[in-house]
Order: C-alpha cells, then structure tokens, then sequence
C-alpha cells in the first residue's frame, strides 16, 4: 500500500472518523483505524463493535493495499505536521513510514484480518431524506437522551416514518423531545421504527456539518443494524433493543395557558438566574408567569436571583419550577427567534386549575411554527 | 478576630432525667439500656461509672461489673423533651447553636463575649439556668473553635467548666493519645502507632511530608492543624439531618434468610416513614450487618431516584446484604438500614412515566401513613410482617441508640 495526501485532507477524514473510536477499546484493534487504498481512492473506518463509520478521501493511490494504525497517534502526528503532501508506505511487519517534507514517522500497525467487519445492507431499500432537515431534525431532540435515570436508561432516540412523515423522539423520563415531519417518504419497506443509539446520532451530526443544502441523506436497515450515508461516508449501528416508552400518553392535549418569550433573552435568564440554584437535584428556577411579566428566580443559601422579562400576557398568574439546564439544552437548539411555552394541560375528563401547574408538564415549541412540529415536553420540579 | 466558642454536653443525660422524675434513685447506680444476653448499655449514671460500666457496652459485661444497678429501659419521648427545652435555653444565650446530639451542642458566642473569660462568664449562667429550670447539670467547654471546646468540656465532668485557650495547648492537648483528635479513628491511630506516633505531640515532631507517608496527605495536614489547636469549622445553625437510620441487635443470631429479609423490611419501612414524616428523600441506602463475633459490615449505594418508600430501600438493602457481604455463614446479631443525601421531597423531579408499581407504592405509603396516624402505629402492618404463632419472630435486644 502506497499514497500521497494533502496534510488538510488528512486531518479532515481522521477528526471524521475518530469520533467512533472509543477511548477506552474492549479490544486492542479497536484502537485502529482501516486505511485502504484501490483505484477510487483513500478509505478510512473505525469500529466500536457496536457503531462503525468508513469514508473515502482524496489521495493519489501508488499501490493498493490496507492495514491499520492507531487512531490517536495517526490524527495526533497529522495534525503536527506543516501543510504538505504527506506520503504512505506500507514496508514489511505492518510498519508504515509516514513522509511529509523533512519529516519521518516509522508506526507500527496491525492487519486489517484483525479489524471487524462492516456491515452489509442493501442500498436498493435505503430511504432518501432531505439531508440539513434531517440533520436539525436530530439536533433537535438528541439532547434529550440521557443516563442519569437508570430507570429510564434508553440511551437512545425513536426514529418512526409513518404515512410518509419522518419523526424522531428522545426523553430522559423527565423531558421529552419529540420532532415530526411530512416528507412525503415512501419507505420501500413499509413503516420503520427503530431506536437508534445516542453515539450514532451523535457521529450523525457531526457527519452533517458537511452537507450542502441540496444533499440527502440516506438510510436503511437490515435486521439489527442500520445504516445512515451522509456527506460520502456510511455510518452504521447495532439498533437498541427494548420498547420506547409509549410517549404519546404523556404528550399534552390543550392547554390552557400559553406565553411568547424571545429564545435568547429567556436563555441568557435562565442562565443569570441559575447561578444561585440548588444544584442537589439539577438547577431548580422558578418561572412565575403573571400579566406582562415572566419573572424567574431561584434561591439557596448563598442568596437569591431575580430577573423580569416582559411578555405579552394577560391571563391568571401561575408558578412553576424547572430544572434550568433542561430549559438550556432546548434554548440552545430550538433555532427560532421565539419560543411559545405552554403550561397547564387539560388532563382528560378533568377541568384545567390554575393552581394545578406546578405538577403537569410544561411544552415548549419554536415561534413561530416551522414546517416541523417540534415539541418539547418538560416536567416541572417542585418547589 | 478571636471566636469564642462553647461545647455543652450534658452529663449522663438519659440517667439524669430519670433520677430527676424518680429522686428515690438518687446516689444509686443506674443503667440505662436492655437487660439481657443481647442487651446494650444506652447510658448510665455516674455511680455505675465507678464500677466501670461504660455506653455501648454489652449489658451481660455491665451486670457483672456492677450487680446491684438498677435497670431502666429508657424513655427517647422525655429524653427529646428536655432535650428541645434545653435548646431554647441555649438560644436565648446566642442564635448561633448546632446540636450535635440530643444531649449537647455548640454556640457560638463570639460577638456576646469579646473573650473566653466572658465566654466562661456566660457559660456558667447557661450551666446555671439549665439547673434551675430542668434540673440537670452539664459540663461546658470554652475555647476558640469546636475542637478545643469539645475536649474541654470532657476534661472536667459532671458539671464542669473548662476554658482551654491556644495557650494550654502544650500542657492540656500535646501529652493526649492521638485518638483524641477529631477525625482519628482505631484504624488511623493503629497506623500512627505504628509509625511511632502516639501523642499529639509526636505529631508536630515529625514534618508534615513524613506525616504524609503514615496517612493521606490532606489528613496530615489536618491532623497537624489539629494538633497546634487549630480548627476553622463554623459552628452551623442550620444542621440538617444528615442520615437516618434504625438498627436492631436480636437476642439470637438470625439465620434464616426469610426472618432476615423480613427484619430488612420492616427496617425499611421504619426508615421511609421517618423520611415521609419530615417531608424528606434519600439518594442513598446503607446496610449495617453485625455477626455473632462482632465482624461489621457498613455498605451504602445510591438508589437510582430520591426516594421515600420502603420498596426502593429495601431493594438497595436486598442488593447490599446479598453481594457486598459475605457472612461465611454466621448468623446474623445486628441488622440496620439507613438513608443518607437526604433533601426536601419538594426538590424532587417530577418523571413523565411514572411506573405502575411506584404509583401503587407511594398510594399504598400514603394510606399507611394515613391509618396510622388516625389509629397508632399497630393499626396497620404489611402481612409478611404480621407476627405467627407458626413463625419465629426475631427477639430483639435494643433498639435505643446508645449515647454518650
């Protein structure tokens, strides 16, 4: 194996891949990544066992061939290295020598036998998406997904294409991202719902910094695994097994009360006013709603916060706590100039009481409205 | 600015009140604690002192050292009684009081007192107060910080004032063994002792990085710290509970492993009605397990959401008892069950999926807890709890927690 690359393409396929590689591999060969060379160029992949990503990079390809080396160094010592062709040359005993101007590394890799295999699927079947869509569509509720709860433990988002729209949703058993969309697909299978790991969305994203407006991103499963193609390389995943939580019972019905807070002046708040929160069980702020104020606040030993925002509100007065980093994490990716929060749901057969808020969930979604319906689903921390 | 700091302990709190509501036991050796095999010393006079009986020891060794002792099985209700009267007393003197137990307390007098002297000055119309209003006597400790105060007021007891400035370091603190620094337990001391270290004076002889080989380096500069008379620890008003906890020790060793998960959960069900009573929940459990040759385990874990119920305890006790020990087939003389990272249940998190058992649990805590506040705590049990004529039930030997 031999080939020349450009140093910044070099450092750009290996911070693509190296994501999937995990710190701590359960085997050694984990640690590597897979360079092969043949007449279409430089292909790069990683493996976790679990999640597993390859793409192709320009290069001058000498002379087919493969091996592994080890991740960390390679993107450590192509990252040193002043912007110049850099050359590969695979000698004997797995060595490579690594050549840029009067630079020499000599790194001792492994054979590819060793490294897993990808998986196989059959891209006739795999489903075509808008690719920047997608990509926020993910972003959007990937934040979601969390361990703390061991109860709740998914570790992992629901991704459903239903009578041609495509939703995604993620909860933690305390809030609940949940994003839908009519995209007109018409999933060669039929129906799809899978729970895709919170890595693979993670390495998604990442993949999707890439895209053009116009790309599409294509996806497909086959068995337990599926697959996603983004920006010229293939991502795949072992899909989690186990029930998503029925979320649609705890999604809210009507609610009685809503309020328009501009997104940045509501997160710049919270931020303020969390600094004196209790932080034993997250960050509680207490948001207290009454007419032409959103005054929020928080209190601990140290001392107390306060601060106002004014809104357009006339309806009764109304309190309710949140643990503020989860207001923080969708302030941060909602993406629209507004957010709408809705509060007090009508439960079912029951009449809506004001005194009631503190203990029904809180729904938040973008204003104005997107093509998407966005929700985000938080329950309250009492106070 | 110099603090002035109190250490009020009151002296053999739980056999003075007795003597006080009987006088006819005045002069007499008593004992508080459960008589038996199996039974604990509690507390006890100072009459029995001078037989050598001590708290927390077995009673069997009590009975023998001191034969003629009259025995009570103690009364916590008037005990915690006196206790929060003596309370007020002490924040009439100052605002700034953290009782550590039931039977004493720092204050905080600096701002009343420019000096220890008027720090001593102020003690003793505390001492005098407590004797005139309750009866009781106690033995105070006047110093610049906690530490000091707390070694003072054991230097001079019953009824005792003691004022340990900076300047009685050498003489009343340097000759102590190093047990009696804050923080020295029988393992660290063993491991002093080992190195050569057995006063605190020895600990000043040698330099803090050598110190730092015998025990970690932030306990060598503590211990040290100590050891010049120093403490910078705030006296807290607001002491939270930290734990809570109910232990058993059982007149014989439980075998069967249906009476010793039947014990654990009738130990969790005490704990998370405590917690419920004070409008509190725990992140962690811990067990407590005694064998027949006073082996102890103590293991702890962090319960997978704050919690209130005796199902979620009992499960992080179940999980404990069978993994984190091992018995090598003893039975069993002591079991207790305890929660700590303790909060108000209002901070909690409200979950979105609430699973069915959790909801029937907390419905079935509330009515419990409901019953047994209209009709008494024997009004309602949970049947594997209820006691058979055709079931062994464990005889218990104490259950007061023993006191200094």
């Amino acid at each position: 194996m031999e080939f020349v690359i450009k140093r910044s393409d070099l450092v750009k396929e290996l911070q693509t891949v190296t994501g999937v590689v995990e710190k701590r591999a359960t085997l050694p060969i984990l640690a590597n990544l897979l360079l092969e060379t043949d007449d279409k160029g430089l292909s790069v992949g990683a493996s976790d066992l679990e999640v597993t990503i390859r793409g192709t990079a320009e290069a001058t390809v000498v002379k087919p061939g493969h091996v592994t080396l080890p991740a960390g160094k390679l993107h450590e010592i192509a990252r040193s290295l002043p912007d110049a062709e850099v050359q590969f040359k695979l000698l004997d005993r797995h060595q490579v020598s690594i050549t840029c101007e009067r630079t020499r590394y000599r790194i001792s890799g492994q054979p590819r036998d060793e490294f897993p295999k990808f998986p196989e699927f059959d891209d006739s079947k795999a489903i075509q998406v808008p690719g920047p869509v997608f990509a926020q569509m993910i972003e959007r509720v990937t934040f979601a997904i969390t361990t703390e709860d061991p109860r709740y433990s998914l570790n992992g988002a629901l991704c459903k294409i239903e009578d041609g729209s495509l939703t995604l949703v993620a909860t933690d058993g305390h809030r609940l991202a949940y994003i839908t969309r009519d995209l007109g697909l018409k999933p060669p299978e039929g129906n799809f719902s899978v729970i895709v790991p919170k890595k693979a969305l993670t390495e998604i994203l990442k993949l999707a910094s890439e895209l053009g407006p116009e790309d599409t991103v294509s996806f497909g499963k086959a068995g337990k695994q599926v697959f996603f193609e983004v920006a010229g390389h293939r991502l795949t995943s072992t899909l989690l097994e186990g029930n998503f939580p029925r979320y649609e019972n705890v999604m809210p019905g009507e609610c009685t009360t809503h309020v328009i807070v501009p997104t940045e002046d509501l997160s710049q708040a919270v931020r303020r006013v969390s600094l004196l929160a209790s932080d034993r069980f997250g960050r509680a702020v207490k948001l207290e709603l009454s007419k032409g104020k959103l005054e929020l606040s928080s209190e601990t030993e140290v001392g107390e916060a306060h601060e106002s925002l004014h809104v357009d509100y006339d309806g009764e007065s109304m309190t309710i706590g949140f643990n503020a980093r989860y207001l923080l994490d969708y302030l941060g990716v909602v993406g629209s100039p507004s957010v709408r929060l809705e509060l007090n749901p009508s439960a079912d057969g029951t009449k809506p009481n004001a005194a009631q808020a503190g203990d029904r969930p809180g729904q938040f979604r973008p204003d104005p409205a997107d093509e998407s319906d966005y929700r985000y689903i938080v329950m309250p921390m009492h106070l | 600015m110099q603090r002035v700091i109190l250490h009020l302990d009151m002296d053999a709190f739980y056999a003075a009140v007795e003597v006080r509501e009987d006088p006819s036991l005045t002069g007499k050796p008593l004992i508080i604690g459960h008589r038996g095999r199996r039974g604990v010393v509690s507390t006890c006079s100072y009459e029995a002192r001078k037989f050598g009986v001590r708290s927390a020891m077995p009673s069997v060794t009590a009975e023998r050292l001191c034969p003629d002792a009259v025995w009570l099985s103690g009364r916590m209700g008037l005990y915690s009684e006196v206790s929060k009267r003596i309370r007020a007393i002490m924040r009439d003197a100052t605002p700034v009081v953290e009782p550590i137990s039931i039977d004493e307390a720092f204050l905080d007098m600096t701002g009343q007192s420019h000096d220890l002297r008027e720090g001593a000055a102020a003690a003793r119309q505390l001492k005098q107060r407590i004797k005139r209003e309750e009866q009781l006597t106690a033995s105070v400790g006047v110093a610049p910080n906690k530490f000091l105060a707390k070694l003072a007021s054991d230097m001079d007891k019953p009824d005792g004032l003691t004022l340990l400035p900076l300047t009685a370091v050498p003489v009343k603190l340097w000759p102590l063994p190093v047990e009696r620094l804050w923080g020295v337990g029988p393992k660290t001391a063993e491991r002093l002792r080992g190195a050569g270290l057995s006063t605190v004076k020895s600990l000043l002889d040698v330099d803090e990085r050598s110190l730092a080989q015998v025990v970690s380096p932030s306990m060598a500069a503590h211990l040290r710290a100590l050891a010049r008379g120093e403490d910078d620890r705030p006296v807290c008003t607001e002491r939270e509970a930290k734990s809570i906890s109910e232990e058993r020790t059982y007149g014989e060793d439980l075998t069967d492993p249906d009476v010793i998960d039947r014990a654990l959960l009738a130990r969790a069900e005490g704990v998370a009605r405590a917690l419920r009573k004070q409008k509190l929940i725990a992140t962690t459990v811990h067990i407590k397990v005694r064998t027949g040759d006073f082996t102890t385990w103590t293991r702890a874990l962090k319960l997978p959401a704050p919690t209130a119920l005796p199902e979620p305890l009992l499960e992080g006790a179940r999980t404990l008892f069978r993994e984190r020990i091992d018995l090598g087939g003893k039975g069993v003389r002591l079991l207790g069950l305890g929660v700590s990272g303790l909060a108000p249940e209002t901070s909690a998190q409200a979950t979105l999926f609430v699973p069915a058992e959790e909801e029937a649990a907390r419905r079935r805590a509330q009515v419990t807890d409901l019953i047994r506040e209209k009709l008494g705590d024997q009004a309602i049990t949970r049947a594997r709890l209820v006691k058979k004529k055709d079931r062994p039930e464990p005889e218990e030997a104490s259950s007061l927690p023993s006191v200094d």
